[in-house]
């Protein structure tokens, strides 16, 4: 399996970014910056402010991956695959959810928060955002890793089930009580991974993967997500 | 096929169960659908006073044990009734919600355990409880998190990444998911009615499905034989709005075509399909338009389980394809439990009673919230 990484964009505690905008920081637990609508889209976006945060995360990452693969402007919509990675995905969002249940028996039950109750709600956010058409689905981990996702989207560009993909992580960080229940770093990383045809940019480089499923890329075997990045990020000045 | 190509590996269904309100067993459960009744029944989990119904498809007696959540109660009933499976199987579990009663429980100060709450929990102890070794995943993708599932294990068998996958679903109907539902104005007052034009809304329901996923080679080296095989599978997601469907279907439309395509397959090979059929307004309309578009005015029968079962959310499509093998196997198209006067454009399609089914190939859609779309298409094994 083989396909090119054309874009790579993230948010995390070390700031939000793009890879032909600068290299790629690792973040480390704290706060993620505060996101608003501009940092994802220059147009409109009204839903971006109703969004739960580990949602504004994800769908903020993704936009400035499809930033710099030059596919942030579309006019139909493109069948390219999102699989993101998580280790607690929207657990926050289910805890605020349930504080509007218990009170009243249920009657105060908000319809708004229950919507983003899902690990992949983000997903249908970016997908109608940015014209996105193709399979998209969260992967949940006990500990944050991307690279199985990251394995699956090589295997559907690789078979043809679509030209091109987005994937990575997006966590938003552990509810206090379930701190000591899986273990990842606050923010979201996604790539933009493409087959030789669909491409509208230079490739940072190629990413294959042999039969055992271990990623190369240009011939270094990955070994986490972060170092991808750092990687293929390190010539931008 | 170009030079050197190597096919695509044949992914058989070597072992299925489900459990659901309807039943303990798939048997059980099939028989309870095939008899056209329902079960779905009064809630006596929690109160309902301030929802816009009563009524739900629970499993009887299903409680938690300790401070565990209900869906590992379920998982111990479904794998219970596992007759093995590789060490080297890849485990591939589907859920929207894991032990989401346990985060309720939490929230309210109660007894929990903390492990039944990340949706990695249940492939993990899977694994664990099975020695599986060939890793885990867990995929959340709305209601149609286990279709995909069944879709990515087949395409990693047929691919040649994996020999086996077991794939596992479960969800638990909690208060949590009863309850948003119901603030979204999506449950119906009474069982619900899919593909009725007098329906609306859904009933939940709960339960699980294991499928235990073999290329046709490793299946044949252990001896064992196909309840059904994995043709051809397609996901597509609507791009269309959050937690409503695309009216024109253009999703589904996708994700059917391109199963289709990928099994080889003409439209008119399909002798049955196992629509989502949730028994809301807008979700059954879309599938209408999408399935009278895709089989232009030739549309086989089709049924939904869910007036039957209730819509078991994450679990639905495993469950859904494990009845699947039941439909292929006896060449019966099951009553749709609820449907009486047809919505328009499916008169003629739905019935409220088992027909004969004559054909090799079932197709089985599932929709969810963000607008995914999957769909799997199953094949009746021939002699072997």
């Amino acid at each position: 399996m083989k396909a090119n990484l054309t874009g790579v964009g993230w948010v995390n505690t070390a700031g939000a970014g793009w890879g032909r905008q600068g290299p790629f920081r690792a973040g480390g637990d704290g706060p993620l910056p505060k996101l608003s609508r501009k940092d994802v889209s220059p147009g409109s976006f009204p839903r971006f402010g109703r969004m739960d945060s580990y949602s504004r995360l994800g769908v903020s990452a993704i936009s400035l991956a499809l930033k710099d693969a030059g596919l942030d402007e579309w006019t139909d919509p493109r069948e390219i695959a999102i699989i993101a990675s998580t280790v607690y995905g929207c657990l926050k969002t289910d805890e605020d959810y349930c504080d509007t249940v218990i009170p009243e028996g249920g009657r105060l039950a908000s319809p708004h928060l229950f919507v983003y109750a899902l690990t992949s709600t983000f997903l249908g956010e970016a997908a109608i955002h940015f014209g996105l058409s193709g399979p998209s689905f969260a992967l949940s981990e006990s500990v944050l890793s991307g690279l199985p996702g990251v394995s699956m989207a090589m295997r559907g560009i690789g078979k043809g089930e679509y030209d091109s993909a987005l994937a990575g992580v997006c966590d938003a960080g552990a509810p206090p009580a379930l701190a000591g229940i899986g273990r990842s770093v606050p923010g979201a990383l996604f790539f933009v991974l493409q087959n030789e045809n669909s491409s509208r940019r230079p490739s940072y480089g190629t990413l294959t993967q042999n039969g055992s499923g271990t990623l190369f890329y240009d011939g270094k075997e990955v070994e986490d997500l972060n170092t991808l990045a750092s990687i293929c990020t390190a010539s931008i000045t | 096929m170009e030079s050197g190509a190597v096919p695509l590996r044949e992914v058989w269904i070597t072992d299925a169960c489900a459990i659901t309100a309807a039943g303990d067993s798939l048997e059980a459960t099939w028989q309870k659908v095939i008899s056209g009744t329902t079960a779905i029944g009064e809630i006596d989990r929690f109160p309902t006073q301030a929802y816009r119904s009563t009524v739900a498809a629970t499993i009887r007696g299903l409680e938690a044990v300790g401070p565990g959540s209900l869906v590992s109660t379920i998982l111990d009933r479904l794998l219970g009734q596992l007759n093995g499976a590789p060490t080297d199987a890849l485990v591939i579990a589907a859920t929207t919600k894991a032990g989401i009663d346990n985060l309720e429980k939490m929230r309210r100060g109660l007894a929990f355990d903390p492990g039944d709450i990340l949706p990695s929990s249940i492939g993990e102890k899977v694994a664990a409880k099975l020695g599986l070794r060939g890793g885990v995943m867990t995929i959340g993708a709305a209601c149609a998190s286990s279709t995909i599932a069944v879709a990515q294990g087949a395409a990693m068998i047929s691919s040649g990444s994996v020999e086996s996958v077991l794939i596992c679903c479960a969800d638990a109907m909690t208060e949590f998911l009863f309850s948003g539902f119901s603030a979204l104005q999506a449950l119906s007052g009474v069982a619900c009615k899919p593909f009725d034009k007098d329906r609306s809304g859904l009933s939940p329901g709960e339960g699980g499905a294991f499928l235990l996923l073999m290329s046709s080679t490793r299946a044949r080296q252990k001896g064992h034989m196909p309840l059904c095989i994995v043709k051809g599978f397609g996901i597509a997601d609507d791009a269309f709005h959050v937690t409503a469907p695309d009216p024109k279907g253009l999703g589904l439309l996708r994700a059917a075509s391109n199963a289709i395509a990928l099994a080889g397959i003409e439209k008119g090979d399909i002798a049955g399909i196992s629509a989502h059929g949730t028994g809301t307004i807008q979700n059954d309309l879309m599938e209408l338009t999408a399935f009278h578009t895709l089989f232009d005015g030739d549309c086989p029968p089709l049924y939904s389980v869910k007036g039957c079962i209730g819509h078991t959310f994450g679990a639905a499509g495993g469950i859904e394809v494990a009845l699947g093998t039941k439909t292929l196997l006896e060449q019966t198209i099951p009553p749709t439990v609820g449907f009486v006067n047809p919505e328009r454009g499916a008169e003629g399609l739905v019935g409220s009673k088992p027909v004969s089914m004559a054909g090799d190939y079932l197709l089985t859609t599932n929709s969810g919230f963000g607008g995914i779309n999957a769909a799997i298409i199953l094949k009746r094994p021939g002699s072997y």
